[in-house]
């Protein structure tokens, strides 16, 4: 237990984050463990999801106010909307995910070690930063920011929605070693995707130039990159033919183990969604790109000069933005977005009434204990940077019946994450809920995150 | 019929879960209050004239009047137009001419109706060095119509004549600050 306290200690350093699904992580009587970890050891033969029901998620998350923060009763709302702008930096970020397993089937051969598992999901993922510099301009203007500069690489938001149809195997390598791989064939419904953006607007005092400022466009590159959005947008194409297979295809893979160090202790790690889709249809693109200083308009008083008519200054102001600084929205060009990679690793210490009972030849001396605690790392890949989470938790078989799991975990979001899953078996039938955030419950309000898991589906015992 | 009493335990845990939560203590109605207030702070126009801008190269005759004008887009938008609070103009002269100059900055309507004038005196130069004249006017309501009307910005300069000879440099720039109010988002 040593181990585990110390590695508390390092968890405690830890910043962490959001999409983990922490309470489901290691739980090896539900298949929503092989989507985490495709290594995963499970405790059934046989697995077939209730369609639609079988697994459901939904996680929502800010990582730098709550809606109390912004709506509490009383007060001045506006006052706390320019606080929350003062205090959020371009870190920050709103989060949403959600997953709907459509189908879920998985079965070990007779006679052999492997399990085979596949399925159909429905995932839905966001995440925007917090735009900083460009919240600030629009909320309080240039006018307090002369000579600051507003990062477009500010603006920062990747979304999409897709299908994903999966095939994995687990296999035990040997007796201390199980290793799976799970194939996925990305669909993807609906994408946004504006990272990477580059350049800034500034407004710089001119003591020796021809006006007060010098307004400035620097470098500017700003894309946003869309599929699937136009059609919709048209009433062209429908969401449901898009979801069941669209142009926009892409695969990607999942590995992970499980590795037992010795009778009681087990470490596992998985990597998840390592792959890529290619947006090729129904695309639009926008862009804009190029520099542009402003300083005004410089009368010429040509009627002095040459006696012609009036010039027009303000059309030539425009082309010469259009020119300098073209924003296109026209734009129909392929790309391809990376899936957010995640990955998990932990590290269990099992404990009590050993299942198996002391000696059971029929397993192989293997031992599944009745308690379970440990420590779960989390980290997903994010277009501004990695976010991470950690996780103590304690897992209790209770009955044959009743299984439960409580975790403490550190991320983002907050340090007071505790959560919770129950799993019943009823025969055959197995219902789980999970919930983190609980201390939140009597105020979501105040939750910078909040996340549920639910499902029903068939699981076969080996016995 | 078999009972089984661990489910109707889960039940109760998930059922106290779910009614212990709640949304409470927040009021979106404040939605309504928000309002955004943004002050942008923008060039004008700005020039620099010489003593050819005022003094006919022909016949060495006076040019006692001098005027420019463009199009101001941005008046006519609904944005603008709709949540415009105030207008904070600045308006500077650096003049070495010897004379002072009346200045007169006119917005116009599409008929070339004047709507709204700023007009001010730009000081004359004692000695040949650039002498500085600084105009702020603010518009607000009831005034800012006038501004709202407005497509066009004339700028004017009048020469006051002295007896003495037109010889010497001009400078103008000039600024203006929108606070715009946005509320009902």
């Amino acid at each position: 237990m040593r181990v585990l306290l110390a590695l508390g200690v390092i968890c405690c350093t830890i910043t962490a984050s959001a999409q983990n699904k922490q309470l489901l992580y290691n739980v090896d009587d539900l298949p929503q463990t092989l989507l985490l970890n495709p290594g995963a050891e499970i405790s059934f033969d046989k697995h077939i999801g209730i369609p639609f029901f079988s697994g459901t998620s939904f996680s929502v998350g800010s990582s730098g106010v709550s809606v109390y923060d912004i709506f509490q009763e009383g007060g001045d709302i506006n006052a706390r909307i320019g606080t929350a702008i003062n205090s959020l930096n371009n870190k920050d970020f709103f989060t949403v995910n959600q997953q709907l397993e459509v189908v879920s089937y998985g079965w070990k051969p007779a006679f052999k070690d492997h399990y085979f598992s596949f399925g159909i999901y429905q995932e839905l993922d966001a995440i925007v930063y917090f735009p900083k510099d460009l919240a600030v301009l629009a909320y309080e203007g240039n006018a307090g920011y002369i000579n600051t500069p507003f990062k477009f690489s500010d603006l920062s938001v990747a979304a999409e929605a897709l299908t994903v149809y999966h095939f994995g195997i687990s296999k035990p390598i040997t007796k201390k070693l199980r290793l799976g791989a799970r194939v996925k064939l990305y669909s993807s419904i609906i994408n946004v995707n504006s990272t990477d953006n580059q350049g800034q607007f500034i407004t710089r005092t001119t003591p020796e130039g021809p006006n007060f400022y010098s307004h400035e466009v620097q470098n500017a590159n700003v894309l946003a990159n869309t599929s699937g959005i136009l059609s919709l947008a048209e009433g062209n194409g429908s969401p449901i033919t898009a979801a069941i297979l669209s142009g926009n295809l892409g695969i990607g893979l999942d590995i992970g183990g499980t590795y037992r160090l010795n009778e009681r202790w087990t470490a596992t790690a998985s990597v998840l969604d390592f792959g890529a889709v290619a947006h090729v249809k129904d695309l639009r693109n926008y862009q804009l790109a190029g520099d542009y200083t402003l300083e005004g308009i410089e009368f010429e008083f040509p009627a002095i000069l040459d006696g012609t008519v009036t010039t027009p200054y303000w059309q030539n102001l425009e082309d010469d933005i259009e020119e300098q600084l073209p924003f296109e929205d026209e734009l129909s060009r392929k790309y391809v977005t990376w899936r957010p990679l995640k990955a998990n690793a932990s590290l269990n210490y099992g404990f009590g009434t050993n299942l198996y009972g002391d000696c059971d030849c029929t397993n192989g001396g293997e031992s599944k204990f009745a308690n379970n605690a440990g420590l779960q790392l989390y980290a997903i890949k994010r277009p501004l940077s990695p976010q991470t989470a950690v996780t103590l938790y304690y897992d209790r078989r209770w009955t044959d019946f009743l299984r439960t799991k409580i975790t403490y975990t550190a991320d983002t979001f907050s340090k007071k994450n505790i959560g919770l899953l129950f799993s019943a078996n009823i025969h055959k039938f197995n219902v789980y809920l999970a919930a983190d955030n609980l201390l939140e419950y009597p105020n979501l309000a105040k939750a910078y995150n909040a996340s549920v898991q639910f499902g029903f589906q068939l699981t076969f015992d080996p016995n | 019929m078999k009972s089984f009493p661990q489910l109707k335990l889960l039940c109760g845990v998930l059922s106290f879960i779910l009614c212990a939560s709640c949304v409470k203590d927040v009021d979106f109605d404040q939605a309504d209050e928000i309002i955004i207030s943004p002050k942008v702070d923008l060039d004008l126009v700005f020039f620099e004239l010489d003593t050819e801008n005022f003094v006919t190269a022909e016949t060495g005759e006076a040019i006692s009047v001098i005027r420019d004008t463009t199009r101001l887009e941005f008046l006519d938008d609904g944005f603008v137009r709709d949540n415009l609070l105030q207008i904070d103009f600045v308006f500077r002269y650096d003049n070495s001419f010897s004379q002072t100059f009346e200045h007169s900055a006119l917005f116009l309507n599409e008929e070339d109706e004047v709507q709204y004038e700023v007009t001010f005196d730009v000081a004359a130069s004692s000695d040949g060095i650039a002498n500085t004249t600084i105009y702020t006017q603010t518009v607000a309501e009831p005034d800012l119509d006038a501004i709202r009307n407005s497509i066009k910005m004339l700028i004017e300069l009048t020469l006051q004549p002295n007896g003495e000879p037109i010889i010497g440099e001009m400078r103008h720039q000039s600024k203006a600050v929108y606070s715009l109010e946005f509320a009902e988002l």
